[in-house]
């Protein structure tokens, strides 16, 4: 299609999010707004990290959370313990991000599947481990606290409308980023990656290079959720980077579905949803966001996603159907 | 085409590809056993043999999927002997595989913009201008239609038959605009029409392209090829052209009379 063609249709999809991002904190309570949407535009921007690098790299990393520390860890140290003016800091962290992913690209450059896990899954708890015992940096187990977000053009980001736009809107441009670098070579290139390793190297790319890139790309959302996730947090520690918090991006990630790099939004809400609200019913909150996981794993290779297009496609399937039904009998009246 | 350093006029008169006694072992085996032989400009090498003669591995050691023990491989005179597969593709060489390796989520034409950028530097870019993505689809879609594969343009590698497959195969090796290209046997699997339309597209290639062929198919084999060496134990026993090895008497006993079985076949 001709870029002059596309550019409309670009600015209507635009000006469609723009306004349902502005009409969201109308429609939902500011419980709903703080403790659910905004928690999952977060969470979602860095599971997206990892859906990039599974769904369209194949790579399996265990380590964004590494990423996501990184990121948020250095805007905390250098705001609170350099005395740096907090945009310098926030342009630091989110830059931090893919260096932090080119760092953990290079080490696992050479591995794939379950020795990639592995090596991630250490780099993941190494950085854990950092964060909490190495005081004179990261001040030890109790991490940074009462950090206060930006102002941003005069709006208090501690307050909910506000982080929320600059949340949505950042989700909104980390996902049209990771688009438009889907359509690079180097997108391309990636998917090689995930559908056949020696074939892609038999082509004359570098695996090596190819996987290092992705996860430098990938870290950009992982580093850009890290931020944000302070500025809603007011705080970063090593609870933020731990164990858990690597499992609950792979459930992210799996319950949203890899397929399209979007489904981690999907992943983030259902997880955040279940966390607020399931113990209003049972006090065994974790139990069913584990049963919420294996059922969607049982259900669709996809996730949410997969189930949402699948119902999407036979949703158009059936109204090809009548569509077609009504033509003939139409037909069959004017014969 | 990629020129490195001196430029087009000296590449030009250096053969595209020198194999200089190279030899390689497992274990106790010798499977190649100090073979040399040289290829020029534009033409069509066929290397057969009989099962376990070492064409495999031949063709692995050229193509840098396997490190030579010893001897050296130059390509258009360079010494390339301890490069690996992916810096030989990006010198000029493109090789396919006889089974058909193929990226299951991509499309006809993805696989192709994706192998005719493989030799090139941005092959990793982060950027690119439309006009450039536009006509390398262009690319894409013509090469696809030489091949025979106009109309799956838009189709996943996981959805294509067995022939399809190796006509990609072949159409991936071209995308990349190589001086050599190393079949391994292309003609595996085919029914008797595709197979046809294969000798077909291989015939018709550009005589700047040197063609290596391992293929365990006498037909296609001596129809393609312009000169053909013969492999037995890991030895080269034969070189010359089709008539001549089919004329031969050492070759007819260890390959021709052993695998074809009907010479009158062979001989038509």
């Amino acid at each position: 299609m001709p870029a002059s063609r596309r550019l409309p249709a670009a600015g209507a999809l635009l000006v469609l999010i723009g306004a349902a991002i502005a009409a969201v904190p109308a429609l939902v309570s500011d419980f709903v707004l703080l403790q659910i949407v905004i928690k999952s535009l977060w969470l979602g921007i860095a599971g997206m990290s990892l859906a990039f690098l599974i769904g369209q790299a194949g790579l399996i990393s265990l380590a964004q959370t590494a990423v996501f520390g990184a990121s948020g860890y250095l805007m905390a140290i250098l705001v609170l313990d350099h005395g740096l003016t907090i945009w310098a800091a926030v342009a630091a962290a989110v830059a931090a991000g893919p260096v932090a992913g080119l760092v953990i690209g290079a080490i696992s450059r050479r591995s794939s599947d379950l020795y990639l896990m592995m090596l991630t899954l250490a780099i993941g708890v190494f950085t854990f481990f950092f964060a909490q015992q190495y005081q004179p940096i990261t001040r030890g187990h109790t991490g940074f606290n009462g950090f206060d977000a930006p102002l941003l053009f005069g709006a208090d980001l501690s307050e909910r409308k506000p982080l929320f736009y600059v949340s949505a809107v950042a989700a909104v441009a980390v996902v049209a980023l990771f688009r438009l670098v889907m359509r690079t070579p180097a997108g391309l290139a990636f998917r090689g990656l995930r559908d056949n390793r020696d074939r892609l190297q038999a082509l004359g790319y570098s695996t090596s290079a190819t996987t290092i890139s992705a996860f430098a790309v990938s870290g950009f959302a992982a580093g850009v959720g890290g931020v944000i996730s302070v500025w809603y947090n007011g705080a970063i520690s090593p609870g933020s980077i731990d164990i858990t918090r690597i499992i609950e991006l792979l459930i992210v990630v799996t319950i949203g579905g890899t397929i399209r790099i979007e489904g981690a939004f999907l992943g983030a809400l259902v997880v955040t949803l279940l966390r607020n609200y399931a113990n209003e019913y049972t006090n065994r909150t974790e139990t069913l966001v584990g049963a919420a996981f294996m059922a969607i794993v049982l259900l669709s290779r996809h996730g949410l996603l997969g189930i949402l297009l699948n119902v999407k496609s036979l949703a158009l399937k059936a109204l090809r159907f009548f569509r077609g039904q009504r033509m003939a009998s139409e037909k069959e009246a004017v014969a | 085409m990629k020129a490195t350093g001196t430029g087009q006029q000296t590449k030009a008169t250096f053969l595209p590809l020198r194999v200089d006694k190279v030899s390689r072992s497992f274990g106790g085996l010798q499977a190649v056993d100090q073979v040399s032989f040289t290829l020029s400009v534009g033409e069509r090498l066929a290397i057969l043999g009989p099962n376990g003669a070492g064409k495999s591995t031949l063709f692995n050691l050229v193509c840098g999927d396997l490190a030579a023990d010893s001897g050296r491989v130059y390509l258009r005179g360079e010494d390339v002997t301890g490069l690996p597969l992916h810096h030989r593709v990006r010198r000029g060489l493109a090789r396919t595989y006889q089974t058909s390796s193929v990226f299951a989520g991509l499309t006809v034409g993805e696989h192709l913009m994706l192998a005719h950028r493989g030799p090139e530097k941005g092959r990793l870019s982060l950027w690119t201008r439309r006009a450039i993505q536009s006509e390398a689809a262009d690319q894409a879609r013509n090469l696809a239609e030489q091949v025979g594969l106009g109309s799956r343009f838009g189709v996943q590698g996981s959805e294509l038959s067995h022939g399809e497959l190796r006509q990609l195969e072949v159409a991936m090796a071209l995308a990349a605009e190589p001086f050599i290209i190393l079949l391994d046997e292309p003609a595996a699997g085919l029914s008797p029409a595709e197979r046809e339309r294969l000798t077909a597209l291989l015939l018709s290639l550009q005589t700047s392209v040197a063609i290596v062929l391992v293929e365990h198919d006498m037909d296609v084999a001596l129809t393609v090829a312009d000169r053909v060496i013969v492999l037995e134990s890991g030895r080269l026993i034969a070189e010359g052209n089709p008539e001549e090895i089919e004329a031969d008497p050492l070759v007819r006993a260890v390959y021709l009379g052993e695998q074809h079985g009907q010479p009158q076949e062979s001989a038509s």
